[in-house]
């Protein structure tokens, strides 16, 4: 590190007595904000917040959130067609009083159609 | 008959006290300078303070100084985090990206001083202030906690939560950016 790279001491002292004097001028606000912040500190508390700036990157983000949310769920939750005729197909298929042995023989028997009426 | 462990805990709360009131002013300063909002630089302040307590009281009390700044830069840095997604919002909503308040306009002026003595005091003061708020946080941070706060290089590193290295190459630059400003109000 150079001789450039430090503050000699007389500057150093100096720059610590003008933060020194920014820290001995608070006015009687903040002095008092702070005395109540440590007394609530001390106690396990939290003094309720003075800046509200925290509100609108909570909001943001519980909406930005909420739209993933319900983009995901209507991605997931989208009904597929295809599937959707599968289950209806099976579910009259189980619910006929048709013999299910006719369903396995129904090419055979769509084909016996067939040559009937050509015939 | 008093219980030891109350007598304990008044006499650790009783030295809390004592340290947060000698590093509180302090600590609101270096926010103050790295937030330029009062209500901002309060928040963090309480933030550290109440997390020292919660976190760190039973460490002996040689440790809290560097765990309080450590805290300190810490909730600085979240703040600072959290300023950059505001922003974001705002200039999606189509706000202002800062409030513009100039906190050290807040500043009383001292009662002690003369007149003349007094305005060129307040104008080294807030030079120096407005100039530390126009660096880079880390590089304020490391030059707040080595000439404020007359840490070393190693402790600097320890409140900053990064390497000594790091530290050295913050500070130097802070400094080649303030040796003119600092030189001229001698």
């Amino acid at each position: 590190m150079s001789e450039r790279d430090e503050l000699d001491p007389a500057t150093m002292q100096r720059a610590r007595a003008r933060l020194e004097q920014g820290a001995e001028r608070l006015n009687v606000y903040t002095v008092q904000r702070l005395a109540q912040a440590r007394a609530a500190a001390l106690n396990g508390e939290r003094t309720p917040r003075t800046s509200r700036s925290w509100l609108l990157p909570a909001l943001g983000t519980a909406v930005a959130a909420a739209l993933v949310v319900s983009v995901t769920l209507q991605v997931m939750h989208k009904p597929d067609v295809a599937a959707i005729d599968v289950a209806t197909l099976d579910m009259e298929l189980l619910t006929s009083d048709d013999d299910l042995e006719l369903y396995q023989d129904l090419e055979f028997y769509t084909w016996l159609d067939d040559e009937h009426e050509s015939g | 008959m008093r219980n030891p462990d109350t007598s304990a805990n008044t006499d650790t709360k009783r030295r809390l006290d004592a340290f947060l009131a000698q590093v509180e002013r302090r600590a609101y300063r270096m926010a103050l300078i790295a937030t330029r909002q009062r209500d901002d630089a309060l928040d963090i302040v309480q933030d550290a303070m109440f997390k020292l307590v919660r976190s760190y009281a039973h460490k002996p009390e040689a440790e809290w100084t560097p765990l309080f700044y450590r805290v300190l830069q810490t909730c600085i840095l979240d703040w600072s985090r959290r300023r950059k997604v505001r922003n974001l919002w705002q200039r999606v909503l189509g706000g202002h990206d800062d409030d513009g308040e100039d906190p050290f306009a807040l500043v009383p002026d001292s009662v002690h001083a003369t007149p003349d003595h007094r305005v060129a005091q307040t104008a080294a003061m807030d030079a120096l202030e407005r100039a530390l708020a126009q660096l880079p946080l880390r590089q304020h941070q490391a030059f707040l906690l080595r000439v404020w706060e007359g840490m070393d290089t190693a402790q600097t590193a320890q409140a900053m939560g990064c390497s000594e290295g790091s530290v050295k190459t913050h500070y130097s630059r802070a400094v080649h950016a303030l040796r003119e400003l600092l030189e001229e109000h001698a």
